[in-house]
């Protein structure tokens, strides 16, 4: 009897600790499923949290926005606004190149990051970048080893004589207005980062100049748990590792660390403190 | 060009773009410049080229892939389909018809372009519609032919060659 009693305990004490295991586990995925933007939670809103600014773009884009949506999403600085709404899926590119052959680049089902920059020959600040894509170096913004691909409007709205005077031979340049509309792209410049892998939208908007553009995709990489090389790991994935790595840095690098007074002082005017 | 849901044309050329797959249908900038003595261009008439490839194609390369071959992985695939003076096709080299069946076994490493170890490649010489072609295939892996085959077969059957158009003339100088 006793030693009935002593296996029962022990198989009980087992099966206590495999639950404790599957609900911990069951805590991270969701609180991962939460750093990507995922709510479960009944009546949760939907959000988009990996854009390169606050917003971001439709899941439906593939219903196409209307040509009114799009104006509405242009800044009072004429930068567009990323649609409100959770990041959706990536589109595979079709059109033609500057030179007037055809063109299909795959982004989807690959195993490497994609940036598309939407650019336009007609608009001043789109310069920066088509001068910034010449030098090689500049083109491996989405991270080391991604790709870019360059896309005008299709010969119908862009001169190819134009896109081939500012593009660089060396770039992936296409011109495709399906592409515009795929992405939902409300005017240029603007910039999307595809991870292939997943086929899905990394992070995207709008950027003024080219330093700019990289500090906005260095965030969207790290908010989506990839390391500086453009890599990331599924743990990192599932415990938002880096994420917290990229904080910790940005206080070192401001010169605050463990223990430092700033992070135990109320920011609340005196009069306004709790006694 | 013209572009209808997933398939990609040009030069008379089409194919269906599966997912995946990076597609170019080009045509090379021709020399204005007769060579000396001859009334043709230097370096010849230039004609289309298909591209076809399981990973990003570099905006440079060469016809028969050189450019890229050299970054294919092992389960990576390379379709050229690269065009010639249409006067090749009556030689004895060019069959009738593109060729649909690739068979693992018409494939080996010393038929690459440039032999790259662990891969092998697969040159069949064709015309149709009075138009001569070369279809050369490289698959990133010699051991893992019979798999990579089936994915140029079901790839090279959709490729369409449109009959030559009477009104251009075959001479691009001319």
């Amino acid at each position: 009897m006793t030693v009935l009693v002593s296996i029962l305990t022990v198989v009980v004490l087992l099966l206590a600790l495999a639950v404790v295991g599957l609900l911990r586990s069951h805590a991270e995925i969701l609180r991962a499923l939460h750093d990507l933007g995922v709510n479960l939670e009944d009546g949760a809103p939907r959000r988009g949290p990996r854009t390169f600014e606050a917003g971001s773009r439709s899941e439906d884009a593939v219903a196409r926005s209307s040509v009114g949506d799009r104006v509405a999403r242009i800044g009072e600085n004429g930068l567009a606004i990323p649609a409100e709404g959770p990041l959706g899926n990536a589109h595979d590119l079709m059109g033609v190149t500057p030179s007037g052959d055809a063109a299909a680049i795959a982004v989807r089902g690959t195993d490497r990051l994609t940036l598309l920059a939407f650019l336009s020959t007609g608009c001043a600040t789109c310069l920066d970048f088509w001068e910034a894509f010449r030098q090689p170096q500049n083109r491996q913004v989405g991270g080391p080893g991604s790709e870019l691909v360059v896309i005008a409007k299709g010969p119908d709205a862009e001169s190819p004589a134009a896109v081939a005077e500012l593009a660089d031979p060396a770039l992936n340049t296409l011109l495709s207005s399906e592409a515009y509309d795929d992405y939902s792209v409300p005017v240029a410049p603007y910039f999307v980062l595809v991870d292939g892998h997943t086929s899905r939208i990394v992070g995207e908007g709008a950027a003024a100049s080219f330093e700019q553009l990289r500090s906005l995709i260095s965030k969207a990489l790290a908010d989506a748990g990839y390391g500086s090389g453009g890599e990331r790991s599924r743990r990192d994935v599932l415990r938002g590792r880096r994420r917290r790595a990229t904080a910790d840095e940005a206080l070192e690098a401001a010169g605050i660390g463990p223990g430092h007074p700033s992070l135990y002082e109320d920011p609340r005017p005196e009069g306004e403190r709790e006694p | 060009m013209s572009t209808l849901t997933r398939r990609l044309a040009a030069h008379g050329l089409s194919i269906e773009v599966f997912p995946g797959w990076d597609v170019r249908i080009e045509r090379r900038e021709q020399s204005s410049t007769p060579a000396p003595g001859s009334p043709w261009p230097v370096g010849g008439f230039v004609h289309p080229v298909l591209h076809a490839a399981t990973s990003t194609l570099p905006p440079d390369r060469g016809d028969y892939g050189s450019g890229y071959v050299e970054t294919m992985r092992p389960l990576d695939v390379f379709v050229a389909l690269v065009e010639f003076d249409h006067e090749a096709g009556d030689t004895a080299m060019f069959d009738e018809g593109l060729p649909t069946a690739l068979q693992a076994s018409e494939f080996h490493p010393e038929a690459q372009q440039r032999v790259i170890p662990g891969m092998c490649g697969s040159q069949r010489f064709f015309a149709e519609h009075g138009r001569a072609f070369c279809l050369y295939v490289v698959l990133g892996s010699w051991v893992q032919r019979h798999q990579l085959v089936q994915a140029v077969n079901r790839l090279v059957a959709t490729i369409r060659i449109d009959p030559l158009d009477p009104l251009v003339p075959l001479d691009p100088t001319s």
